[in-house]
C-alpha cells in the first residue's frame, strides 16, 4: 500500500515539474473589455513645451596655462590680459620713473603667423586677479607708444620690450592711479595667434620694467595675467562652449505632467546645428542649479544629473533625466529646470551649438519628452 | 498507519502551499472559478453534488454525510492541474497545485451526532497574462495582468444519523479570501522604470448550510444541501506607482444561496449509480466590479457510476458533469464546462484507511462561442483515515 502512496507522490510532482509556468502569454488579455473586472493604464508620450531656453556667458580668461596668447582664431578673439605686481614698490615709490617697459617673451609652438601683430595696449577700467571672471575688457583708454605717441604697435616674433609712458608708470608706482592691468587687443584681420610665455612658465617670464633718475632699475613681475577670449560672430542659435564658458538654462513647466501618472522615463532632447561642433573633450553635462538666478553663485553649482558625449556627427544629443523628474515631481530636487555645460571649462577652446525653441522647425526645437502611464483602473 | 496516512496529508499540505500557478483562463473573473472542494471519491463519481455513503468521505459538500463517520476521521484532498488555454491570440500551458480540502470529524455526545471541523476552498483567482506593446516613443514594453489569492471557508458542522433513513447536517463558517489584482507596465529597457497599481481585495463574512440524506428505499437515497447566501465585508487597498493614487476603500461583496439535490441508487451489489445537480442564481452576486448585466445563472448536473471489484478488489469510478458559468462571455454566449472523470480507490487496515484517486478531463468554453477555451486535465489525490478513541487510549 506504501508503495502505492509513494507513486500517487511521484506522479503527482512528475506532472508539476512538466508544466511549469510560463507567463508570457497573451491569453486572458480577451478579457479587459469584457468581465475582467479591472482595466491596464494607458501609456503616453508627452512632449513638454520648453518655457524658457537662454544662454548665459561666463567670460573666464583660461589663466593656469603656461602660455597667454593674442590674436584670433576662426571662431574667437583672443587679446592678453596682465597686471604687473608692485607691491615691492618700497623706495621706488619716492623716485622718479625715467622708461617703463612690458618685457614680453615670444614662444614659438608652431603657430602659423604671417607678420607681426598690429596690437593696441589698454589700460584696464577695473583691477583683475588671475581667475576672474571678465564679462567684457574694461578699459580705461589707450596706453601709447612714449617714443612716437602711436596707438597701433607691432608685436614681433621675438623676445621684446614695449615702452609704456613714464607718467603712468610712476602714478601705478606710487599708487596715484589704480593698476588695473593691461590689455593687448589684436587689431588685425587675418586669423593669427601669437603665444607668450605666462606667468606660469618656470623661465622667461614677462617682466615690468622701470628705470629711475639716477640709474636705478627694478624688474616688477608680473603677478597676474590671462587670455581673454571673445567670440567673433553671434548665432541666432543657442551655444554651449569653453573658452567663452556658456551655458544653455532650460526651464519647463511641470504642470503639464499629469499629478497620477506614473513616469517611466523622460529625457531632454537639444537638435545639434549641423557642422557646429567644435574642439576635442566634447562631453557635455546636465545639472540641476541650486537657483534659477543666472547671476548667482549657486547657479554654477547644483545636482548632477548625466552626460552625454557629442562626435562629430552627432545631430541629437538626449539627456535622460527620469530620476531627476521624479524628485522634482515629489519635492526632493528643486525644480529649478536643467543646465548644459561643458563637463570641462577653462581648459580647451570647444563648442556646439543648439536649435532653440524659436527654430524655424518645429522638430528641432528643445523638448522634454515624458514616457508615462496613467494608473490601472480596478472599477471601470 | 493511521500516524502513517496523517504524516502523509501533512506533506500533501505543505507540498501544496509551497506552490500555486496560474490555472485556467476563466479563473481571471468574478471570483475566479469554483473549487472542486471535496472527497476525491465523490469527485471521480460526479463532485460536491454526490451523495456517496462513505464512513471516511467526511470531506464531502453534504453536511449530513459525517453522520456515517462514527469515529475520529480525517480526510485530506489535493489536486494537480494541466491546464491549457487558448485564444485568438494563442495558447498557453500551466500546472498547478492546488489543497482543497481538509476535515477532521470526531463523535459528539452521543453516537448519533458528529462533529467536523476544517477547511475548503471555495474560488481560485489564480492566473494572468501579459501583452507586448510599442509606446509612440518606439519603445517596447509589457502589460502584465497578475490575479492571486482565493476565498477559503473553515466550516464547523455537526450531523445527526437518524437510523438508516435519514441523516440530517448542518454548518456554520468563517469565510474569508484575498484577491490580489496586479497591473504592470514593464519595460524591456532597463533606463525605463516600471509602474505598478496593485489591488488587494481582503474578504470576510460567515456562512451556513443545512444538508440532508434520506433514504427512500433499500436501494435508493436522495439528498439536498442548501447553502445561505454569504455576504463579505470586503476591505479594498490600492496602491500605485504614484502613491497619489494610493485608496482604501470597503464594499459589501454577495454570494448567492446554493441548492444542491442528489440521488443514490444501488443498482446491484457491485454498480451504484448517482446524479446530481446544483444550481444558484448567480446574478445577485455583487461586488469584484463585475458588470451585473453579464451575470448568469450557475447550474450543475453530473452523473456518475462506481463499479466494485473490477480491478481485482479495486473499483472503478466514472463520470460526467455539465456546467454552465455564471457569467457570459461575449455578450450573451453562455460558458459552459464539461467533464469525464475516472477513478478508483484503496481501502486498507480494514476500511480504516482510505487512497482515492481520480484523473478528470475538462473543456471550458469554446473559441468560437466565447473567444477562450480551457482544456485541462486534473489529478486529484485524496487521503482519510479513521480510528476508534477509546480503542486507541486502551492500547496506551
Amino acid at each position: 500500500m506504501a508503495m502505492g502512496v509513494r507513486a500517487m507522490l511521484c506522479v503527482l510532482i512528475t506532472v508539476l515539474a512538466a508544466c511549469s509556468a510560463d507567463r508570457e502569454t497573451p491569453v486572458g488579455s480577451e478579457l479587459i473589455d469584457d468581465i475582467l473586472g479591472s482595466e491596464p493604464g494607458i501609456v503616453s508620450v508627452d512632449t513638454l513645451d520648453i518655457t524658457s531656453d537662454v544662454v548665459f556667458t561666463y567670460t573666464t580668461l583660461i589663466d593656469n596655462s603656461t602660455r597667454v596668447y593674442l590674436g584670433r582664431d576662426s571662431l574667437y578673439e583672443h587679446a592678453v590680459v596682465l597686471r604687473p605686481d608692485f607691491s615691492t614698490a618700497g623706495v621706488d615709490t619716492a623716485r622718479t620713473v625715467v622708461k617703463a617697459e612690458v618685457r614680453i617673451v615670444f614662444k614659438d609652438d608652431g603657430d602659423l603667423l604671417d607678420d607681426d601683430l598690429s596690437v593696441i595696449f589698454y589700460e584696464l577700467g577695473t583691477e583683475y586677479s588671475e581667475g576672474d571672471s571678465v564679462a567684457t575688457l574694461d578699459t580705461l583708454g589707450v596706453i601709447v607708444d612714449p617714443t612716437n605717441g602711436a596707438s597701433l604697435r607691432q608685436m614681433t616674433q621675438a623676445t621684446a620690450r614695449y615702452e609704456v609712458p613714464p607718467a603712468l608708470a610712476q602714478a601705478w608706482i606710487r599708487g596715484d592711479s589704480a593698476s588695473n592691468g593691461i590689455s593687448i587687443v589684436y587689431q588685425g584681420i587675418g586669423e593669427q595667434i601669437m603665444r607668450f610665455a605666462s606667468r606660469s612658465e618656470t623661465v622667461g617670464t614677462m617682466q615690468f620694467i622701470v628705470n629711475f633718475v639716477s640709474g636705478f632699475q627694478t624688474e616688477y613681475p608680473i603677478g597676474h595675467d590671462g587670455t581673454f577670449t571673445r567670440e567673433r560672430t553671434t548665432t541666432p542659435n543657442h551655444v554651449v562652449s569653453d573658452g567663452v564658458v556658456r551655458r544653455l538654462f532650460v526651464q519647463t513647466d511641470l504642470s503639464q505632467i499629469s499629478d497620477s501618472s506614473a513616469i517611466h522615463n523622460a529625457r531632454l532632447t537639444l537638435h545639434v546645428v549641423p557642422g557646429s561642433i567644435v574642439g576635442v573633450s566634447r562631453s557635455l553635462i546636465l545639472y540641476v542649479p541650486d537657483s534659477t538666478d543666472p547671476l548667482s553663485e549657486s547657479f554654477l553649482s547644483g545636482v548632477d544629473v548625466t552626460s552625454v558625449d557629442a562626435s562629430d556627427d552627432t545631430e541629437v544629443l538626449d539627456f535622460r533625466v527620469t530620476l531627476t523628474l521624479l524628485g522634482m515631481l515629489r519635492g526632493l530636487v528643486d525644480d529649478n529646470g536643467f543646465v548644459v555645460r561643458y563637463a570641462s571649462e577653462n581648459t580647451e577652446l570647444r563648442r556646439v551649438e543648439f536649435y532653440t525653441s524659436a527654430a524655424a522647425v518645429d522638430s528641432l526645437r528643445p523638448r522634454i519628452f515624458v514616457t508615462s502611464s496613467t494608473p490601472a483602473t480596478f472599477d471601470p | 498507519m493511521c500516524a502513517r496516512s496523517i504524516l502523509l496529508a501533512a506533506v500533501m499540505v505543505v507540498v501544496a502551499a509551497g506552490s500555486a500557478g496560474a490555472q485556467s483562463v476563466f479563473n481571471l473573473s468574478l471570483f475566479g472559478q469554483r473549487m472542486e472542494s471535496g472527497d476525491v471519491r465523490a469527485v471521480a463519481l460526479g463532485g460536491p453534488v454526490q451523495l456517496v455513503a462513505d464512513s471516511l468521505g467526511v470531506s464531502q459538500f453534504n453536511p449530513a454525510l459525517i453522520a456515517y463517520a462514527k469515529r475520529v476521521t480525517f480526510g485530506a484532498n489535493v489536486y494537480s492541474s494541466l491546464d491549457i488555454n487558448k485564444s485568438a491570440e494563442g495558447n498557453d500551458k500551466e500546472g498547478s497545485l492546488r489543497f482543497s480540502s481538509l476535515t477532521f470529524a470526531f463523535r459528539g455526545i452521543s453516537r448519533r451526532l458528529t462533529l467536523a471541523v476544517g477547511y475548503r476552498a471555495r474560488f481560485d483567482p489564480s492566473g494572468g497574462f501579459s501583452t507586448t506593446k510599442v509606446s509612440a516613443a518606439d519603445e517596447e514594453y509589457r502589460e502584465v495582468f497578475e490575479r492571486s489569492g482565493g476565498l477559503l471557508s473553515f466550516p464547523f458542522s455537526a450531523a445527526v444519523d437518524l437510523g438508516s433513513r435519514a441523516k440530517v447536517g448542518g454548518f456554520v463558517s468563517l469565510e474569508t479570501g484575498r484577491i490580489t489584482n496586479r497591473w504592470e507596465t514593464s519595460f524591456t529597457t532597463l533606463r525605463n522604470i516600471d509602474a505598478f497599481s496593485d489591488q488587494e481585495r481582503t474578504m470576510s463574512g460567515t456562512g451556513w448550510g443545512l444538508g440532508v440524506e434520506v433514504s427512500l428505499a433499500e436501494n435508493l437515497s436522495l439528498g439536498a444541501t442548501y447553502e445561505g447566501e454569504i455576504t463579505y465585508d470586503t476591505d479594498i487597498v490600492e496602491t500605485h506607482t504614484n502613491a497619489s493614487n494610493d485608496r482604501t476603500a470597503t464594499e459589501d461583496g454577495l454570494l448567492p444561496e446554493r441548492w444542491t439535490a442528489s440521488l443514490r441508487w444501488t443498482i446491484s451489489q457491485r454498480v451504484t449509480a448517482y446524479a446530481g445537480g446544483a444550481y444558484s442564481d448567480m446574478t445577485k452576486v455583487r461586488g469584484m466590479a463585475f458588470p451585473v448585466d453579464r451575470l448568469h445563472d450557475e447550474t450543475r448536473v453530473s452523473l456518475g457510476f462506481e463499479v466494485l471489484r473490477v480491478m481485482g478488489s479495486l473499483p472503478v469510478r466514472l463520470s460526467s458533469s455539465w456546467e454552465e458559468f455564471p457569467y457570459t462571455l461575449p455578450d450573451a454566449a453562455v460558458v459552459t464546462r464539461i467533464a469525464g472523470t475516472i477513478g478508483t480507490g484503496w481501502n486498507f487496515r480494514r476500511g480504516a484507511g482510505k487512497l482515492d484517486v481520480a484523473l478528470q478531463f475538462v473543456r471550458t468554453g469554446s473559441i468560437g462561442s466565447n473567444g477562450l477555451q480551457n482544456r485541462s486535465v486534473r489529478l486529484y489525490v485524496g487521503i482519510g483515515g479513521a480510528e476508534t478513541w477509546s480503542h486507541r487510549r486502551q492500547r496506551r
